[in-house]
């Protein structure tokens, strides 16, 4: 039965709302605008106004004060410039500019203010803060401690990312960046990790369609998108990273954890270089203004793991840029290769070559994340990295040499089976568990002899053993966390008795 | 450069001649009917603004139209900026020489509009008022506005004070949506 309302119960909160109306004269400072066009207007007046503050156009929009000059002031246009005219008059609003943010983010798509854009009801957060505050400092923070799993095996393993850190992922364009991003999301079900994904300059049709993925794997549960899409204007574009950290810090700050994915931050860069020449700023390097280090560095540094009496909360970064040909040497990701705490390097050559996630493992690197890796990883881990780094360096040897001696064609195999055992599937991201068995697996030479193609068959069959047969031993394992010598000893009866019965069945 | 710059540089010599002179008065005076003119005839701004009309040939025509009407100092201040290439700015000239005029004054423009026309002893009540607010001493212009509904909205260069229905209704509307 539908209820009905009621015209009296209307007419009391009207009433009520009338009452509580306070009767202000409406005093507002103001200025006029001398030049308006790309997203920026030349403001005369407004002569008390602050650098970063929110200004109103004759129109309703809002507009961000960016650079105070002698005789005018330049504001960058938050939304479609269209209706603003030259003369109009605009008003101070002495705010800096805010964020809703709260739990009633979670599962919602945002624009860079916080407005609801998916067709859903208006947001309104528990409380606002202020979208570009400062870092927290030395004193609140703790090194990073806590593994963040992103489910992907070759990371996990070698570039280890903690709760709080800052990793880079750079690599051309389609290698499989934005995946990556969303495998580590969709792993974070059920780890109470709160995940923020923004989309700067992309196209309306990728969002939508990573909005489709993720909630068909139920990550939309714990996850909010802030998107600023292509063809929104350049100032919100700019904007965006800033808000959606102010909506992650919400939950660093009430002790839990979060993680932030920044999509991308060459883009971002280029939308705060249109703004900064519009605004006639000293163009420098790529045309770039003198402040772009700043930019991305104070953003970043807003992650952080923060210390147990400060709630022990933690907001994990994971910027993304991309490259044009393989060259990090140019001006945005050298600036962000040396901000972050490492980088995962994707490669064109390795994408094509099947090799996925087409990470190059000499080149990425996590600078915290050792002291995030649980014993058990650390212990299998080890030896991967030298076994891969021989491999390479003997595959390219291999190359020219026509026949080899037995040592070497043994490493030669077991490398070669090690980086099909790094291969993963998009979307499936792997427990932290069956990784180390199958690394261990695969370190130990228990795939040396497995046919090539049929690696990836030992592997399905014994993550499903793992589920049945041998969870006994899965258990345990994620209970301890460190292979003691019982364990091992455990492992490798399993792993033996498990490899016999493959090769058994793949004979009959 | 910017315009404003421009504008300031050439107003500031333009009002220290004309006080070093004791004409500041009427120099004022006959900027503001060149305002008055400009925003009238749009021919006439046309006309200051081509950049194709050489100097010599405007000073003639200058001095057919504004001979009778302006001071001598303020016609050598117009063909001083034709010379220099700066007649373009003398709209913007215009402006700041007032505000520096007013300034020295003691004196503020302000706009006041409202529904219907205000009496005499009205416009001197809201002047009382503003002038103790801003301790200036007020030139009012006054201004009817049959939108606003009720009430008053007193604007200045840098202060806009909205006092009408439509604000208050505005305002309402903004507060009830904000719940």
């Amino acid at each position: 039965m539908t209820q009905k309302l009621k015209p009296s119960e209307i007419s009391a909160i009207l009433k009520e709302q009338i009452d509580a109306y306070e009767s202000a004269s409406g005093t507002a400072e103001i200025g006029k605008i001398v030049s308006v066009g790309d997203g920026i207007a030349h403001v005369y007046g407004l002569t008390s106004v602050m650098a970063g503050e929110l200004v109103e156009f004759a129109n309703g929009l809002q507009g961000l004060v960016l650079n105070l000059e002698e005789d005018n002031v330049g504001v960058a246009i938050l939304g479609e410039d269209r209706q603003i005219k030259e003369g109009d008059l605009v008003k101070r609003t002495k705010a800096i500019a805010q964020v809703p943010v709260g739990e009633v983010l979670t599962g919602r798509i945002l624009d860079a203010l916080g407005n609801a854009i998916d067709g859903g009801a208006p947001v309104h957060g528990e409380e606002f803060r202020t979208i570009d505050i400062k870092a927290p400092g030395i004193i609140e923070r703790t090194n990073v401690h806590e593994p963040l799993q992103t489910g992907i095996k070759v990371i996990d393993m070698l570039t280890p990312i903690g709760r709080g850190q800052r990793e880079l992922i750079i690599g051309d364009r389609k290698t499989g960046k934005t995946s990556l991003a969303i495998d580590t999301i969709i792993n974070q079900k059920g780890k109470d990790v709160y995940c923020f994904y923004v989309a700067i300059g992309q196209k309306r049709s990728t969002v939508a369609q990573l909005y489709e993925s993720l909630k068909k794997h139920g990550a939309m549960e714990y996850t909010t998108i802030i998107s600023a899409t292509a063809s929104e204007s350049a100032p919100l574009q700019f904007l965006a990273p800033y808000a959606a950290t102010a909506m992650a810090e919400y939950y660093r700050d009430s002790g839990r954890h979060a993680l932030i994915i920044y999509d991308d931050l060459t883009k971002q860069a280029q939308a705060y270089r249109q703004m900064s020449l519009l605004l006639r700023r000293p163009p420098g390097r790529e045309a770039y203004p003198g402040d772009i280090f700043y930019l991305h560095s104070r953003l970043l540094e807003r992650a952080a793991k923060l210390r147990d009496d400060q709630g022990g909360g933690s907001l994990t970064a994971l910027p993304i840029v991309e490259t044009q040909a393989g060259d990090v040497t140019s001006y945005i990701p050298t600036n962000v290769i040396s901000i972050t705490d490492g980088q995962i390097f994707l490669e064109t050559d390795l994408f094509y070559a099947g090799q996925r996630p087409a990470i190059n493992p000499g080149l990425s690197v996590s600078r915290v994340g050792g002291d995030a890796q649980i014993k058990a990883m650390k212990q299998v881990a080890g030896t991967l990295r030298l076994d891969l780094a021989q491999f390479r360096e003997l595959a390219a040897f291999a190359q020219f040499a026509s026949d080899m001696d037995a040592a070497s064609r043994h490493q030669l195999e077991r490398g070669e089976r090690l980086m099909r055992v790094i291969r993963q599937d998009v979307h499936e991201p792997l427990d932290v568990i069956k990784q180390i068995v199958i690394i261990f697996a695969g370190t130990n030479g228990y795939l040396d002899e497995i046919p090539l193609e049929k690696v990836k068959s030992y592997e399905g069959q014994l993550y499903a053993a793992l589920d049945s047969t041998y969870l006994d031993f899965a258990q345990k394992l994620s209970v301890e966390l460190i292979l003691t010598d019982e364990l091992k000893a455990e492992l490798t009866n399993l792993l033996e008795k498990f490899t016999a019965a493959y090769k058994r069945a793949g004979k009959a | 450069m910017s315009d404003r710059r421009i504008a300031r540089r050439y107003a500031r010599a333009a009002y220290q001649t004309a006080t070093g002179q004791e004409q500041a008065v009427d120099v004022h005076r006959d900027f503001c009917f060149l305002r008055e003119s400009l925003k009238e005839s749009p021919e006439l701004t046309r006309y200051v603004l081509d950049p194709q009309v050489l100097p010599e040939e405007r000073q003639k025509a200058f001095e057919k139209l504004f001979k009778k009407r302006l001071s001598p100092l303020t016609l050598q201040f117009l063909y001083f900026f034709d010379r220099k290439g700066r007649l373009p700015f003398l709209p913007q000239i215009i402006e700041v020489f007032e505000k520096i005029y007013l300034d020295e004054r003691k004196g503020l423009n302000v706009r006041i509009s409202s529904a219907l026309p205000l009496t005499k002893p009205e416009v001197d009540d809201i002047c009382w008022r503003l002038s103790n607010k801003f301790q200036r001493d007020i030139i009012p212009q006054l201004n009817v506005d049959p939108g606003l509904t009720g009430g008053l909205v007193i604007q200045t260069d840098d202060y806009l004070i909205d006092l009408s229905v439509r604000g208050s209704l505005r305002r309402v509307k903004e507060q009830m949506l904000s719940k």
